[in-house]
């Protein structure tokens, strides 16, 4: 019985040392070491599926693993999504200013045309969009300062 | 009366990508973004494979 007990918690143990190594690979989100994980959650898969294992013991470990799965997987969509809201942000700030410079450069042909309906138009468009959009350089600066601080972290 | 979100037409998208290949050669940091948005979501559906094939896997050995 006791025999039998050691050989339960040493499996135990193998299981949980498969899913904490699996954890901390997991969380790394390189797509070079997606082999790596796939490897160590087949891994993991065998050991569940050996029909030596109690049942109770396969259980618990298919469940463990299941768990790092789910939150690798909330915490990879969360990063998904921000970032995705970082290249939206950019290139509609990006768009918007583009349009302010052209709503500038028509207020002074305006201007110097003596069109000055025109030009009062294509100034306020200009301020109305220039001022709001002046965010776009400085998201685009600031990102830049923030990979920059990313690779020289690497 | 409500306000909907229009669509995205052809054309809109077609100019989208045409301003999004035009960022991506003046700013190379824009690149950078993009393409590390772009790893995210195919780490997000390897994740996706690998949980599918675990759990068809447990159910084949009968944990489920």
């Amino acid at each position: 019985m006791g025999a039998s007990q050691d050989s339960d918690c040493s499996v135990a143990l193998e299981v949980l040392r498969i899913v904490e190594r699996s954890a901390v690979s997991f969380a790394a989100s390189l797509p070079s070491r997606q082999k790596k994980r796939s490897v160590l959650f087949k891994e993991a898969q065998e050991l569940i599926d050996k029909s030596a294992v109690p049942i109770e013991v396969r259980i618990a470990a298919y469940n463990a693993v299941l768990v790092v799965f789910d939150a690798c997987f909330d915490a990879q969509e969360a990063e998904a999504e921000r970032l995705r809201a970082e290249v939206d942000a950019v290139m509609e700030g990006t768009i918007n200013l583009f349009v302010a410079i052209v709503c500038l450069v028509v207020a002074l042909v305006a201007l110097a045309s003596r069109a000055y309906e025109t030009a009062t138009v294509a100034f306020v468009f200009f301020a109305v969009l220039g001022s709001s959009k002046l965010e776009a350089l400085i998201r685009l600066k600031l990102l830049r300062g923030r990979l920059k601080e990313d690779t020289d972290k690497k | 009366m409500t306000l909907t979100m229009e669509r995205p037409t052809e054309t809109r998208a077609t100019l989208g990508n045409v301003w999004a290949t035009a960022l991506r050669k003046i700013s190379p940091e824009y690149a950078r973004l993009e393409k590390k948005e772009k790893e995210a979501r195919e780490n997000l559906e390897f994740l996706k494979r690998e949980r599918e094939a675990f759990v068809e896997a447990a159910r084949r050995g009968g944990l489920i």
